[in-house]
């Protein structure tokens, strides 16, 4: 009993040993909303606060690996029991500062999904510790038939290793 | 010597460079308010019998329907339309139509509300109410309403030109 408490600690040591202390893999958003206001049934609208983009995600990793930014609906819109399907919010990348890595679906709205949707992929040179910058802005189309109500989602994401 | 094969396993693991792969993620919360809306549409703006004679009785497209009254409402509210006459029918030398010789019924409706059945005479001193909203009817789709409509026009009548005016009323008021 002992000794396999003594192998577990071993080797849980050993896989903390194994990553580096001065390792960096960080995701920050520099808005924590994306709001649009009021509307009406039938009505389109989107939302680019800061010119050309509406919000910015930066991500840095110094692990010299591939690494990839997703997507997703954690909670679709909603209020109460009511929802707007997620076809008819759309997310988009503008530009990437820095990033030499791959824009999955460049220049056109993808809709929202409750799935992880693959928006960037790392290159070479993204991965040695600078800051790559992905702008995005948002877009919304209220269906003919939806209540009238305060809707709410949660949108996530997610820089990962993992493909 | 078990314990032997498990440290030989966390040596090869540890070493091999195998460990959990980084993720990090952030949230957002996006909102919108959505208006209510409360519409109502009339698909013709005018009811024309033409040349009747006293006595008579006359539908308009005996058929099918004349018009069709479109509501929409987002509210999740019951709802009601009401058809009225605003004073009289009147024809030339001041003679009026009784109100109850304009005549109408729902033809067809895609509404989950109540309807009322066969053909019914205006009142003479209020609205009526033609259409119940149902539950389904305040969720913002377009509800349709069909009516045709009919005149039962009193024999004792003189000649002339008679007009009136009738007013549709969308309203959460019963």
């Amino acid at each position: 009993m002992k000794g396999n408490l003594a192998a577990t600690a071993f080797f849980i040591s050993l896989i903390f040993i194994n990553k580096p202390a001065y390792a960096v893999f960080e995701i920050e958003v520099d808005a924590y909303g994306i709001d649009f206001g009021f509307m009406n049934i039938g009505e389109s609208k989107e939302v680019q606060e800061k010119g050309v983009y509406h919000n910015e995600i930066t991500c840095k990793s110094d692990n010299a690996k591939t690494w990839h930014l997703k997507i997703q609906t954690i909670e679709p819109l909603k209020s109460g029991e009511d929802y707007i399907p997620d076809e008819n919010f759309k997310w988009k990348v503008v530009e990437v500062l820095t990033g030499d890595g791959v824009i999955h679906n460049k220049d056109s709205y993808s809709a929202f999904s409750d799935t992880a949707s693959l928006v960037y992929t790392s290159g070479p040179n993204d991965s040695g510790g600078s800051e790559i910058k992905l702008r995005f802005k948002y877009s919304l189309l209220i269906p003919k038939n939806q209540v009238a109500g305060n809707y709410r989602a949660v949108i996530r994401y997610t820089m990962t290793e993992l493909l | 010597m078990i314990r032997k094969v498990s440290l030989v396993v966390v040596f090869f693991l540890s070493f091999s460079g195998v460990y959990a792969a980084e993720q990090r993620f952030q949230d957002v919360v996006a909102s919108v308010v959505i208006g209510a809306t409360f519409r109502l549409s009339l698909d013709k703006a005018s009811l024309d019998f033409g040349v009747i004679k006293p006595g008579k009785w006359i539908e308009l497209y005996p058929e099918r329907h004349y018009h069709q009254i479109t509501c929409i409402s987002n509210n999740k509210k019951t709802w009601y339309l009401k058809v009225s006459v605003i004073g009289d029918i009147v024809g030339q030398g001041g003679f009026a139509l009784p109100k109850d010789s304009l005549k109408w019924q729902i033809f067809w409706t895609n509404g989950s509300g109540v309807k009322r059945e066969g053909w019914e005479g205006l009142q003479q001193d209020k609205a009526t109410v033609i259409y119940n909203s149902g539950p389904l009817d305040g969720q913002g789709e377009e509800i349709y309403i069909r009516l045709r409509y009919a005149l039962d026009v009193p024999g004792n009548v003189p000649a002339g030109n008679y007009n009136g005016a009738l007013v549709y009323t969308m309203t959460e008021s019963p």
